[in-house]
C-alpha cells in the first residue's frame, strides 16, 4: 500500500515501538502526528523526521484525557487532512503482587492502557466512518492470551483492548474502516526494564518492520515473533491445571 | 461443600444472579455479607455516580438490597435447616476502593473473617461502534473491571495471611470469543 499522503496518528510516539513506527511510516511518505506526554521527546523525533525530508507534527497530550485526544486529532486533521490510520500504541506496564493489590496503580494502568485506547479510537472514528475508509490499529501484547504471573493488571488491560477491537471489527464490517490487532512478544524498550526473562526478544527496528508489514496487509490480527506466538497459542489450548503449573514455573517477572 | 460456617461476601447482591446466589447460599446456611450501592441515609434520593456523593459516608443499604435480606430472614425464620444463619447488608460502590474496604472490614468485624468473595457486581451496555462514547465505556470498565479489582483487594490480604480463602468472579461467555 502506498503510504504517500496518508495521514497517521501514532499514540505513545515519544519512545520505543511508537516512536519507531512514526519514524518508519514518515520515511515511507506518510504525514505523521506523534502523540505522547513528553513534549521534548516528541519535538526531537519530529525534528529528526523533518530533517530527513518527512512530514510530522508533535501532539503533546495524555491519552486518558478524552477532550485533549479530540483536540489533538482535530489539530492533526487541520494540518495534514483527514486521518487514514490510527495506531493506538501508548501503554504502560506494572508488576501486580498479591496479596496487597495496589488498586490505585491498577486503576491508573487500566486508565492508560484501556480507556486511553478507547479515547484514541473515539477521537478519529466518526471521521473515518463518515468518509467511508480508515484503519484502526492497536498495539496489544501476547500477554493478552492468558493471565501471566505477577502481571494481572497488564494482562487484563491487553485482553480488554483486544476484545474491544475484535468487537469493533465486527461492528465496522462494511463501513470501510479496517481493524488490526498487533500482539508483540518482547521488544527492547524502556517498558520491559522490570522484566527479567525475555525469551525471543527483538530490537525495536525489527518489531517495527514486522508491524508495518502487518498494517500494510491490513491483517486482522498479527502475533510475533513466531516462536513466542506459537507458545502463547499453545498455552491458550492447555487445560487450566497444566497451564497454571507451567506458567508458575516460567514467570517473566521473576 | 458445607456452607454452614462459611462467611461469604457477594457484591451486586441486590438483583439478578447475585441475589439468586444470596438466597441459595442462605438456604445452605452460609453467613452472608450482601453488597450493593447504597442510598443517602437522610433521604432515599437517587444516587448519581459523582465522586463527591461516593465519598460521603452517610450511606445506607438500598430498599432493594434490604428486600433481599428480608426475604432471607423470612425463609430462615420459617424453620429451614439454616438455623443460625446471619446476613448483613453492606452499602458500598465497587468503583470506590475505600467504600468496599470499609464494607469488608465491617463484615469481618461482625463475623470474624471472609472465606469466599463472589465478585458479581456488573453492568452491561451496548456499544455503538460508530457513535463510540468514551465515558460510557469508562463507566462499564470501572464497574466490571475496577469493581472486581477493588473487591479482591479488600479481602485478599486477610485470606493470604490466614492461608485459606476462595475468590469467585462472574465473567461472561462474552469473554471467550
Ligand atoms: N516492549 C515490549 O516488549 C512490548 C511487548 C508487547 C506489547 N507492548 C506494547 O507496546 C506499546 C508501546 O510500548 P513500548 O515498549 O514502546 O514502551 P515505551 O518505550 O515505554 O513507550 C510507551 C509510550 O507510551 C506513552 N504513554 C504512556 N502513558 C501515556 C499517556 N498517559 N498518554 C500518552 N502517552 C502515554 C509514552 O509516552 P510519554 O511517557 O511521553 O507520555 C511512550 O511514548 C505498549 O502498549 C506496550 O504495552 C510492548
Ligand atoms: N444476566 C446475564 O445474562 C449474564 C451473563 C453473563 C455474565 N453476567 C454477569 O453476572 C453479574 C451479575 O449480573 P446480573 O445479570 O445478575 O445483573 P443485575 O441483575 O443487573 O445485577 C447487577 C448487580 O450489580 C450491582 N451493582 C451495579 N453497579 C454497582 C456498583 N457500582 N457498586 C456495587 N454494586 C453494583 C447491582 O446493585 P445496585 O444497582 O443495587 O448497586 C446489582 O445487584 C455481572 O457481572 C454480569 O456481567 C450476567
Amino acid at each position: 500500500m502506498d503510504r504517500r499522503n496518508k495521514v497517521v496518528l501514532v499514540t505513545g510516539a515519544s519512545s520505543g515501538i511508537g516512536r519507531g513506527l512514526a519514524v518508519e511510516l514518515a520515511r515511507r511518505g506518510a504525514s505523521v502526528g506523534l502523540l505522547a506526554r513528553r513534549r521534548n521527546l516528541l519535538a526531537e523525533t519530529v525534528d529528526h523526521i523533518c530533517e530527513a525530508g518527512g512530514r510530522a507534527l508533535a501532539l503533546p497530550a495524555d491519552v486518558t484525557d478524552a477532550d485533549a485526544m479530540r483536540a489533538a486529532a482535530y489539530k492533526l486533521r487541520r494540518e495534514f487532512g483527514p486521518i487514514d490510520l490510527l495506531i493506538a500504541n501508548a501503554g504502560i506496564s506494572v508488576n501486580t503482587f498479591v496479596p496487597d493489590l495496589c488498586e490505585k496503580k491498577i486503576a491508573q494502568l487500566i486508565n492508560v492502557n484501556v480507556i486511553g485506547v478507547v479515547n484514541s479510537v473515539s477521537a478519529v472514528l466518526r471521521q473515518m466512518v463518515d468518509q467511508g475508509n480508515g484503519h484502526l490499529v492497536v498495539n496489544s501484547s501476547l500477554a493478552a492470551y492468558r493471565g501471566l504471573p505477577k502481571s494481572a493488571a497488564y494482562c487484563a488491560s491487553k485482553a480488554a483492548i483486544s476484545s474491544f477491537f475484535e468487537a469493533l471489527r465486527i461492528d465496522l464490517k462494511g463501513s470501510g474502516v479496517d481493524v488490526t490487532i498487533i500482539y508483540p512478544g518482547f521488544v527492547k524498550t524502556p517498558l520491559i526494564t522490570n522484566i527479567i526473562r525475555t525469551p525471543y526478544i527483538m530490537e525495536v527496528d525489527q518489531a517495527v518492520q514486522k508491524i508495518v508489514r502487518a498494517i500494510e496487509k491490513r491483517k486482522k490480527g498479527y502475533s510475533f515473533p513466531w516462536q513466542l506466538a506459537t507458545i502463547a497459542r499453545a498455552c491458550k489450548l492447555l487445560p487450566i491445571p497444566m497451564y497454571d503449573w507451567i506458567a508458575a514455573r516460567n514467570s517473566f517477572r521473576g | 461443600m458445607d456452607w454452614s460456617n462459611k462467611v461469604v461476601l457477594i457484591t451486586g447482591a441486590s438483583s439478578g444472579i447475585g441475589r439468586g446466589l444470596a438466597l441459595e447460599l442462605a438456604r445452605r446456611g452460609a453467613n452472608l455479607g450482601l453488597l450493593a450501592r447504597g442510598v443517602e441515609s437522610s433521604q432515599l434520593a437517587a444516587v448519581a455516580g459523582s465522586a463527591a456523593l461516593l465519598s460521603r459516608t452517610a450511606m445506607e443499604p438500598s430498599p432493594r438490597l434490604l428486600e433481599v435480606v428480608d426475604q432471607i430472614r423470612r425463609e430462615t425464620d420459617s424453620g429451614s435447616k439454616a438455623g443460625s444463619q446471619r446476613t448483613m447488608a453492606l452499602a458500598a460502590d465497587v468503583r470506590d476502593a475505600k467504600s468496599v474496604r470499609t464494607a469488608a472490614d465491617r463484615l469481618r468485624d461482625e463475623f470474624g473473617r471472609i472465606d469466599v468473595l463472589i465478585a458479581n457486581a456488573g453492568i452491561g451496555a451496548t456499544t455503538d461502534a460508530t457513535e463510540l462514547d468514551p465515558e460510557e465505556v469508562a463507566r462499564v470498565l470501572n464497574v466490571n473491571v475496577m469493581g472486581a479489582v477493588n473487591s479482591v483487594a479488600a479481602v485478599l490480604p486477610e485470606m493470604v495471611e490466614r492461608g485459606s480463602g476462595q475468590l469467585v468472579a462472574l465473567s461472561s461467555l462474552s469473554a471467550f470469543f
